[in-house]
């Protein structure tokens, strides 16, 4: 079985990195904040786009609720002035909810670097936690796929037990699991 | 009449306040923005500055048309 990892110094490398990818083999240009600088990313990962068809499938029936609204005739038994202004309300929510369900989708991210992995999530607004596990650190990695969606997609969950301060990560419903997971294998290996 | 009146009286001022409130929140929607670009160099900080500042400036807008419209 050819080996997926291909040393980060390899010419045979090749980078795929798209603004909107959630699988980034080699990507260029881009880092977190605490990334050594002789460290290298191998991979980054987020979850699979399909994960957005919640928040967008939210936010287009949210949309036609003013719509609804006038159809019900509600707007009639409210005096002038609060259509307008419950209308733009309403929208306001509506661009809160789409903006948050994708500024989560895009910047919950993992890392698999030369040195390690690294979890990067963002939680109720102002919080941030990044956990991180050296290589050397990390004992086991197991991936599942569930569902028929995630067989068909291929995308599932990946599990990396360590013996660093979290033992466990958990990349969620990221794509090509058995790939992240064979990418650990040949890293922690070759460590 | 009188009561009625009083009554729309107090719905504006009940949602003058959850918009303030709201601008607040959108306030932070944008220092959560400027948290994540920091934290991630992902060659996206521009358009995501610009939907957490779209958003502030919407919600702005929301406040002073109920000011003025209610």
């Amino acid at each position: 079985m050819p080996d997926v990892f291909v040393s980060p110094n390899s010419p045979e490398q090749k980078s795929s990195h798209s603004r909107f990818s959630s699988f980034n083999l080699y990507p260029k240009n881009i880092g977190f904040e605490t990334k050594d600088d002789n460290e290298k990313i191998i991979l980054m990962l987020r979850q699979h786009p399909i994960i957005n068809i919640k928040w967008i499938a939210v936010t287009l029936l949210l949309l036609t609720g003013p719509t609804i609204l006038n159809a019900l005739g509600v707007f009639l038994l409210l005096p002038t002035g609060f259509p307008l202004v419950i209308t733009l309300a309403w929208y306001l929510v509506t661009s809160a909810y789409a903006i948050e369900g994708f500024l989560n989708w895009y910047f919950n991210v993992f890392f698999i670097t030369t040195d390690g992995i690294v979890d990067v999530d963002f939680f109720n607004l102002i919080d941030k936690r990044i956990s991180e596990a050296d290589l050397d650190k990390i004992q086991d990695v197991t991936y599942t796929t569930k569902g028929v969606l995630g067989t068909m997609l291929n995308y599932g969950d990946v599990q990396v037990q360590t013996a660093a301060e979290i033992t466990e990560f958990k990349f969620e419903s990221v794509p090509n699991p058995e790939k992240v997971a064979k990418i650990l294998d040949d890293l922690t290996d070759k460590h | 009449m009188t009561t009625g009146f009083n009554t729309w009286i107090l719905i504006k001022a009940l949602a003058l306040v959850l918009l303030a409130m709201y601008l607040i929140f959108a306030f932070v929607v944008t220092r959560q923005v400027k948290l994540m670009t920091r934290t991630l160099h992902l060659g996206f900080d521009a358009p995501a500055k610009f939907l957490a500042y779209f958003h502030l400036a919407f919600a702005v807008l929301v406040f002073f048309a109920a000011l003025i419209i209610l």
